[in-house]
């Protein structure tokens, strides 16, 4: 029950963040390679707050995604100047500069050591399987997430970011301020990694840079587009398969050490064959 | 209405727009005429604010456009087109003509969560406008279609429809006609008449001169990023600085 209830809340968690990199890849074009950065940084940030400055979880939790979200917004100004193959690999080089300072950054992250004692929130303690609590209540923030998402995609600005996506200069000759709105996009999808991140702290109690180096980020990237890219129901579904793939692979009854690298090469491998056969994923409707 | 002032441009060395001048005159129809290279698609860069670093100066209606972002010198009334139809491919076409109205500008999250009844209202007219536009030409099938499946012609017709759904007064057309069959022409040209019917004026960019003369009121020759001539088409091809450079014996 416990496996089952770990797997279940990774799987929500990575969804989250999947939603949050998919906001940006997929409806917007943003292929960003620095969402794993964003997750570390709602993590630290939550990490930091309640142990170091003894915040409560939900003020912990905000200031976390307030200060991702002011970083987001400063990167995005020399990111979109960037544009397709640029923009990609500038924003995995702010996923080096991110793992760099969860690393060195001593006073507040503590280093390679990292932060221990991670707490979950109050209001699930009390419940007989805090587990089960945080898991219904990371389940009802994705619900949430993916209906204000929703709300978003079906609206005027949905059409706008998505005409964004297609090709910036023909939107802005349509009297739209493209910048403005991808800035807006990336700022509010770091959000969702900054949330997923802040989960993941206080699910797994202890975090180091490890967690948050760029694998991260490719990782977030393929299970958007294994679900599919500008997909709200591909972005869960991609997270979820890629979560279950490691689970699987451990039945093959692999030495741990060569587990690991099949987890890498697996991921490759999708990444590889989606876009050769399947360039939209499971149940996109777009193709980069 | 425009007027455009000793434009200079240079592109790594190269001199593309050399002390350009001329006027558009309200409610007319003016082609921009001249061989490949000539500077014209550069032209409609500039003004449209595509390209930002030209000199001199781009009055509308006395107001200083020059280097204006171009989406702030679409807000202040130009729209203009592609050579090479450029449609947004991945969404749908109706999605396509909804994304040109001015009803659905300025679009904010906060509207989305607080005023959405607002939101849906404007993006439930623009679309029923959209419809209507696309009946007009005989592709509402279309409506929920890629972009991307449009042919050739379609595209460049949901371009031009894209111009009827904004608020735009003066229009740039960069080769509406080109790699048309007769009859995607005339349904282009028509609409071409009834973007001045409805108050437009029109600045296009063609190579086909029998359209030029047929529809042009005005005519400006460039060369070199240079105004060779300007006038009635049937001066300009007496020029004989033009008929050396573009028209031919």
């Amino acid at each position: 029950m416990d496996y089952l209830l770990h797997i279940s809340i990774l799987a929500a968690i990575y969804s989250l963040a999947v939603l949050g990199q998919n906001y940006a890849s997929g409806f917007t074009g943003l292929v960003s390679l620095n969402h794993g950065a964003f997750m570390g940084m709602g993590a630290y940030g939550l990490a930091y707050f309640m142990k170091t400055q003894g915040l409560s979880y939900p003020v912990s939790f905000f200031l976390a995604a307030l200060i991702t979200a002011i970083v987001a917004w400063i990167v995005s100004f020399p990111l979109l100047k960037l544009k397709d193959d640029a923009f990609v690999l500038v924003s995995f080089g702010f996923s080096f500069i991110g793992y760099n300072v969860f690393l060195n950054w001593q006073s507040v992250t503590n280093g390679a050591i990292g932060l221990k004692g991670i707490a979950l929130p109050e209001f699930v303690k009390t419940w007989e399987n805090p587990k089960l609590g945080f898991f219904i209540f990371i389940l009802a923030v994705l619900l949430v997430s993916l209906w204000s998402l929703k709300k978003i995609l079906d609206s005027s600005y949905g059409v706008i970011i998505r005409a964004t996506r297609e090709n910036q200069r023909v939107t802005q000759v349509s009297g739209h301020d493209a910048d403005g709105y991808r800035r807006s996009v990336f700022v509010l999808s770091s959000v969702f990694a900054s949330f997923a991140g802040s989960f993941l702290a206080s699910h797994i109690s202890a975090i180091d840079p490890l967690l948050f180096q760029y694998h991260l980020s490719v990782l977030l990237l393929v299970m958007a587009i294994l679900g599919g890219l500008a997909s709200l129901r591909g972005s869960v579904l991609g997270a979820v398969l890629l979560i279950l793939l490691p689970e699987a692979l451990r039945f093959l009854g692999l030495p741990s050490s060569v587990l690991a690298q099949c987890q890498q090469i697996s991921y490759g491998m999708i990444l590889i064959l989606l876009m050769y056969w399947r360039p939209k994923g499971l149940l996109g409707e777009y193709s980069i | 209405m425009l007027k455009v002032h000793n434009i200079n441009l240079s592109l790594g060395g190269l001199k593309i727009l050399n002390d350009l001048s001329f006027e558009i005159e309200e409610g007319k129809i003016t082609g921009l005429i001249g061989p490949n290279g000539a500077g014209k698609s550069t032209v409609f860069n500039v003004v449209t604010g595509l390209i930002s670093f030209a000199t001199g100066s781009v009055q509308l209606r006395k107001q200083d456009i020059l280097g204006a972002p171009s989406y702030q010198v679409s807000r202040m009334g130009i729209m203009r087109t592609f050579q090479d139809a450029q449609v947004l491919p991945q969404i749908s076409v109706l999605e396509n003509l909804i994304s040109a109205s001015p009803l659905i500008r300025d679009a904010s999250l906060f509207q989305v969560f607080f005023r959405p009844k607002m939101m849906e209202r404007m993006k439930a007219e623009a679309a029923e406008k959209a419809r209507e536009l696309l009946k007009k030409v005989g592709i509402e099938e279309k409506s929920n279609v890629l972009a991307q499946d449009l042919s050739y012609g379609q595209s460049k017709l949901v371009e031009i429809l894209k111009v009827f759904m904004s608020d735009a007064e003066l229009v740039f057309l960069d080769e509406p006609f080109s790699g048309l069959y007769p009859e995607m022409i005339k349904v282009i040209k028509g609409l071409v008449y009834e973007l001045i019917e409805s108050g437009r004026t029109v600045v296009l960019v063609e190579h086909n001169m029998k359209l030029i003369e047929e529809v042009c009121d005005h005519v400006v020759v460039l060369d070199f990023g240079t105004k060779l001539a300007e006038g009635k088409f049937e001066e300009v091809r007496e020029n004989k600085d033009v008929v050396n450079a573009y028209l031919g014996h």
